[in-house]
């Protein structure tokens, strides 16, 4: 154990002494390692593959992290090896959503909007109209064009990390970049926002 | 062409209205340890054996080599002698005929060797020529060859 039972000390452990302290079998070291990735994880989750099974797909980027802790050479990168394999898992529910043609994205956008309205209802008609826009002007993209925007943009990882995490040379992640914001540039000056 | 400006107008504008996450199940975290719990047994006792098994297989790397190399001689030599055995034994062997057959051949072989021995008037009348080299005749030898 790290002999640090506060969240406050714990913030300041690094990911490499809390990967440490999880190939000794401590799982609470790996709650800690949860609590500090999970937003990420399913905010990237949800930007790629949408709202379905979020939460199972969640698990199983965490399932996995755990057995291939061993198999970590580097753990400095614990978090590019994370968005790895959320990638990882995203493309394979990607796949198996395509073989089901079980994604109907203008449902899910429904289901989105009205579990948005029902959450909070102070948000205001524009703000929702907006995030529809930017999730189907995400949607419109290809998934290997989204995934850059999504972990750049979004998740503001650095180009040469994306390039890590998706295998890519910096230099095709510069231009899926490009591409992928022109792209949804233009969806949304088509739909009427002026602001940009 | 875009400006880094207009860029990161576009980027501010999608992280401003990037759609709401829905909210994780309250027990996610429960159940995401729970699965750990139950691969944890498996995955680090996997991982434990195979370190174990390194070193220990690094100690012991030369025994296992020669204790391969005698394992295959002595298959092989097992193999190869079951092979001789087998070949070499199989012209020698006998069919195994039935006890009645057995009788039958028996009875015949002594009926036949007894006509050979003692034949009946009526045979040597009939077929003496096919039997005239079994007998022995010293008259016969002793005569001096003629040029007739």
């Amino acid at each position: 154990m790290l002999g640090v039972p506060a969240n406050v000390l714990i913030d300041d452990c690094s990911d490499s002494d809390l990967v440490a302290q999880c190939l000794k079998g401590d799982r609470t070291c790996f709650r800690y390692l949860y609590q500090r990735y999970q937003h990420k994880v399913r905010s990237t989750l949800y930007q790629l593959c949408g709202p379905s099974l979020l939460d199972d797909l969640a698990q199983e980027v965490f399932l996995r992290v755990w057995k291939g802790l061993p198999k970590l050479k580097h753990q400095e990168n614990f978090s590019t090896w994370l968005y790895r394999i959320t990638w990882n898992v995203a493309s394979d529910q990607r796949q198996a959503f395509a073989k089901q043609h079980f994604f109907d994205s203008q449902l899910k956008n429904q289901e989105v909007m009205d579990r948005v309205i029902l959450k909070d209802n102070t948000s205001d008609l524009m703000q929702l109209h907006y995030q529809d826009l930017v999730q189907r002007g995400l949607e419109q993209l290809s998934f290997e064009h989204r995934s850059v925007l999504v972990l750049h943009d979004l998740e503001d990882i650095p180009q040469k990390e994306v390039a890590q995490i998706l295998g890519l040379p910096t230099g095709t992640v510069k231009s899926r970049v490009f591409y992928a914001r022109n792209a949804v540039r233009q969806f949304l000056q088509k739909e009427g926002v002026r602001e940009l | 062409m875009n400006n880094p400006s207009s860029d990161q107008e576009l980027v501010n504008f999608l992280k401003r209205h990037r759609p709401n996450i829905p909210e994780s199940e309250p027990d996610l975290e429960q159940k995401i340890l729970a699965a750990i719990e139950s691969n944890q047994a498996s995955v680090f006792h996997e991982s434990h054996r195979k370190k174990t098994r390194l070193s220990a297989s690094a100690k012991s790397d030369d025994r296992l080599k020669i204790s391969s190399v005698s394992k295959w001689a002595l298959s092989s030599a097992i193999a190869a002698s079951l092979l001789v055995f087998w070949s070499g034994y199989r012209p020698f062997e006998t069919a195994q005929l039935p006890d009645e057959e057995t009788a039958k051949l028996e009875a015949f072989l002594v009926t036949n060797w007894e006509g050979v021995l003692h034949d009946s008037p009526q045979e040597s009348m009939t077929d003496r020529s096919q039997t005239d080299w079994l007998t022995f005749s010293p008259g016969a030898d002793n005569e001096p060859p003629t040029n007739k």
